[in-house]
């Protein structure tokens, strides 16, 4: 075990009154870098033993106690060589059978829609939430606002509307709402996130009624034998709704992170990422760290539209370029302040593949969003700008976190980084978020400039009869094709994307191990992966990915003691079961965060 | 109150950026509510700020610019809400977005489009195009344009830029060009002449009127009732030239109905806006041209147009207050 000081614990503890001006993008850098270790006269606050410890390490799988003390992990092995550690006031943690996990880490998502979907009611269908009926939405509403008790005139907004999980077999409707929820507005955001449905106090709040005309590749879906809208509101009749929604204030937002934080420790997930942060919410993470409101670990990835503004804020003096950077902003990533960190710069690159706005080589058989032939998708940005900009990133030392589903999107990252003369030997980890429809030479070259993917095998699930339909079966079999990118000798992450699909590392799991879509279509049996594989890319491998390996991702002496218990061993469940499995506590550095209710 | 919605596209280094900080800046006595990508690449001097409050820069002039970063919906929206500041609402689009898509977006907020205007630089275009990754983008473009400024035609050589023309030529017939550089252009071939008197409280004044201190003409073309067909003949044969029309038709199968005829570029719109009320129905449009003694490239028989890049502001000539200073159009 290594002597050096735990840094982290100082971080943790002290709440740093340096201004945010003084830290970002400046020589003071910001935060402090974490190092393994603990010093060695730790006391040992905890011993876990009764169950399997799944290390995830390499030299010894499986263990039977873990020692913890100083918010780090001092000792794993035989259960009477740690129960020897114990000394007077050391807590023991029986496992009782259960099994114990490193925490995980959340390979990609977005932090901040945490905050807004706790103060909203869920209203997805199955495996999402409860709801396969009209009567179940209406219910599932009343529930939520008799817990909830929002004031006349509140709105009340839900999400993951989606009319084909309804055995009504038809949309909803005002009229299902009305009678129920006379006074209060009510959204229901559609699971594509294009559109809602309103009640009668919704469309008087926004100002739509029959003399609204449908605007231009938009829905308004209306009554029958009527103009009167009925409720379901998509695409371009959606957006000035969209755009007038009622955003929380900074009081409200830190008021619901507790709830938005057991978002993701009631999964067993100890580290969260913030992958596209916007100025505003860089500013609200900021805040939220140092008034110590963050019980897990956020990852922060800054995203390149803002961070002209950011330059221009936080390093006021700078004269540089519009994508420059200072010099010294490489300090201002890969270490934490009050368990915050920025990992480093998000460059979006294409759409998504469901919505056909990915960015591929070969045409889609289906055509485009609007029926267009020869549909390839387009990119975000310019290639210019991402060669620039990578350029840069790559000259300041700053870790690229690329958003790249298709192939030719894939392509323009390769091509960014070969520009920039990046080699696998700099060991920069770029990672490509999504690489959903990535080519195996494409996988070759991420390997020889030592790029990682995050994949999203969720697809396979909530999306892959969709992806057969688009692209063809060949082409969807080798969707996040996580078996391929480890044969290779590459790491992955493998990520829900929150808040477009739940974090549950377990459907992460078994769409890793499964890939089978709701009609029960196995896209690439060969991509399959064994569970070992499957945990590896939610825990140590994610790790490796965002450089915090040597601190997190597997149970070993001087890591963080992130850990999870979980009521049933996830390398030996079935697949077929592995959705039922239960977390029963989360540990972040030592402490209880999370315990399920009895 | 709706706001006429003009979107500006066009890829990378076509001048988008430079024509926006005029907007922002120049003294043109019109009041644009901006959405742009970055404040930073718009670059105003802060002289010319007069408030800076987060998302928003509300300028001297009246305008005021909006950042879109946190998405165009919610930027649409603030502006919205203070229609009654506004004029006219310009939306910048990305640099590989389709203008196209996004005029449809702010369709939802019920802004009636104006027009969409694609830069292109003269000596880049031809490589855009070609590339692999931004070509299509670059096509799609130049297909979604009303009026396309083709901008930089000093910079290349006289067989580039007849490339460039070319090109256009081949993925855009029909769109009219205004060849300039600096994007340099009088606003009233853009925007229209400004704020003023509607159409139809228009009564006197000369059958045309040029502005002789601008590089365009402003005309009023005066008829009776007429059919539909007779309608759609007379603006092909008489407008075919405009960069914009505006003004009301009285249609002869629907005499109590009062027509509005919009066009901008090769975009024309005929939809029915009320009555006529006391007044008889009578055919009363405005266009704008340019004048034709400017040089005027034609390849395909499209028409690009060499405006000189007379100081932007001049459009409207303060000294001679005339037809271009009262119409809407």
């Amino acid at each position: 075990m290594q002597r050096s000081h735990s840094s982290a614990g100082i971080s943790r503890r002290t709440v740093i009154k340096a201004t945010v001006a003084g830290a970002l993008f400046a020589a003071t850098g910001f935060g402090l870098a974490r190092t393994p270790g603990a010093r060695a006269d730790t006391p040992v606050e905890k011993i876990f033993r009764g169950g399997p410890v799944v290390t995830v390490e390499e030299g010894q799988p499986l263990a039977e106690a873990v020692a913890v003390g100083g918010g780090r992990i001092l000792a794993v092995g035989p259960e009477a060589e740690i129960m020897a550690l114990a000394a007077p006031g050391t807590e023991i943690v029986e496992l009782n059978g259960a099994t114990l996990l490193p925490g995980f880490i959340d390979g990609h998502g977005h932090f901040m829609n945490a905050p807004q979907i706790v103060s909203w009611v869920n209203v997805s269908g199955p495996p999402v939430g409860p709801v396969t009926s009209i009567e179940d939405i209406v219910t599932t509403i009343r529930t939520f606002m008799d817990e909830r008790r929002p004031a006349p005139g509140e709105w009340v907004i839900g999400y993951g509307y989606d009319p084909t999980v309804l055995s009504d077999e038809r949309e909803l409707t005002r009229d299902d709402l009305d009678p129920h929820f006379p006074d209060h507005p009510i959204m229901l955001i559609h699971v594509s996130n294009h559109g809602c449905v309103l009640n009668s106090a919704g469309f008087a709040l926004n100002g739509i009624d029959e003399n609204t005309p449908t605007p231009e590749g938009g829905v308004i879906l209306r009554k029958e034998g009527s103009n009167e809208p009925a409720g379901l509101l998509m695409e371009t009749a959606f957006l000035p709704i969209f755009g007038n929604m009622p955003k929380p204030d900074t009081e409200t937002l830190l008021g619901l992170l507790g709830a938005a934080q057991e978002i993701y420790t009631s999964r067993g997930v100890t580290t969260a990422q913030e992958g596209a942060t916007h100025k505003p919410d860089l500013e609200f993470l900021l805040r939220a760290a140092d008034e110590g409101h963050l019980v897990i670990d956020v990852v922060s990835l800054p995203i390149i539209f803002d961070v002209p503004a950011l330059v221009r804020e936080y390093a006021p003096d700078f004269r540089g370029g519009t994508m420059e950077l200072p010099d010294t902003a490489a300090q201002s990533f890969g270490r934490y302040r009050n368990r915050l960190k920025l990992a480093g710069i998000k460059m979006v690159l294409d759409g998504s593949p469901q919505g056909k706005t990915a960015f591929w080589t070969e045409p889609l058989l289906t055509g485009g969003p609007e029926g267009e032939e020869d549909h390839v998708g387009a990119p975000v940005v310019p290639p210019e700008m991402v060669t620039a900009a990578v350029a840069e990133f790559v000259d300041k030392g700053i870790q690229v976190f690329a958003h790249a589903n298709g192939d030719a999107a894939i392509d323009m990252i390769i091509d960014a980084l070969r520009a920039a003369g990046v080699t696998a030997a700099d060991g920069r980890r770029d990672v490509v978020i999504h690489s959903q429809f990535v080519r195996a030479d494409q996988l070759d070259a991420y390997a020889e400039l030592g790029m990682t993917p995050s994949f999203f095998t969720g697809h396979t699930f909530f999306w892959g009869d969709v992806h057969v339909e688009n692209t063809g079966p060949e082409r969807a079999a080798f969707i996040s094709p996580m078996a391929a990118a480890y044969e290779r000798g590459l790491r992955c992450s493998n990520h829900s994307d929150f808040s477009v699909t739940p974090i549950d590392p377990f459907l992460m799991m078994q769409t890793a191990i499964l890939r089978r879509s709701r009609s029960g279509v196995v896209l690439g049996p060969d991509q399959r992966v064994d569970a070992l594989t499957a945990l590896r890319s939610l825990t140590i491998d994610a790790a490796w990915q965002i450089f915090e390996e040597d601190t997190k991702g597997s149970i070993a002496p001087g890591k963080l003691a992130d850990l999870v218990i979980v009521d049933r061993n996830p390398l030996e469940v079935d697949p077929e079961e592995m959705l039922e499995l239960q977390v029963i506590e989360t540990f972040k550095e030592g402490a209880s965060v999370y315990r399920r209710s009895a | 109150m709706t706001l006429p919605l003009t979107v500006i596209g066009g890829y990378l280094g076509a001048g988008k950026t430079t024509l926006l900080n005029r907007i922002l800046t120049e003294d043109h006595g019109r009041r644009f509510g901006v959405i742009v990508n970055d404040f930073g690449a718009v670059n105003v001097d802060a002289s010319l700020i007069a408030n800076h409050d987060g998302d928003t820069i509300s300028l001297t002039n009246g305008c005021i610019c909006c950042s879109a970063t946190d998405g165009t919906a919610e930027a649409i929206a603030r502006i919205v809400k203070r229609s009654a500041a506004f004029d006219h609402i310009i939306i910048e689009a990305s640099g590989v977005a389709e203008p196209g898509k996004v005029a449809r977006n702010a369709a939802g907020f019920r802004l009636p489009l104006d027009g969409v205007i694609v830069l292109a630089d003269a000596e880049q275009l031809p490589d855009q195009a070609a590339n692999r990754y931004a070509g299509r983008s670059v096509l799609a473009q130049l297909r979604q344009a009303d009026v396309i400024v083709l901008n930089k035609v000093d910079l290349p050589s006289p067989a580039r830029l007849n490339e460039t023309r070319a090109l256009i030529a081949r993925h855009a017939p029909d769109v009219p060009v205004l060849e300039t550089e600096q994007a340099r252009l009088p606003y009233a071939l853009l925007f229209g002449v400004g704020r003023g008197a509607a159409v139809a409280a228009w009564t006197a004044g000369p059958e045309a009127a040029h502005d002789h201190a601008a590089e365009y003409v402003a005309e009023l073309l005066e008829r009776g009732p007429m059919s539909q067909a007779a309608f759609e003949e007379l603006a092909r044969e008489q407008m075919g030239l405009a960069i914009r029309a505006k003004g009301h038709v009285a249609l002869s199968d629907a005499p109590e109905v009062r027509h509005l005829y919009q066009k901008v570029g090769r975009r024309w719109t005929l939809v029915a806006d009320g009555g006529w009320g006391d007044e008889p129905p009578r055919t009363q449009i405005v266009t704008i041209r340019v004048r034709e003694d400017l040089p005027n490239h034609r390849h395909a028989g499209q028409n690009m147009w060499r405006v000189s890049g007379a100081p932007f502001a001049s459009d409207v000539d303060r000294d001679h207050p005339g037809v271009s200073k009262q119409s809407d159009c």
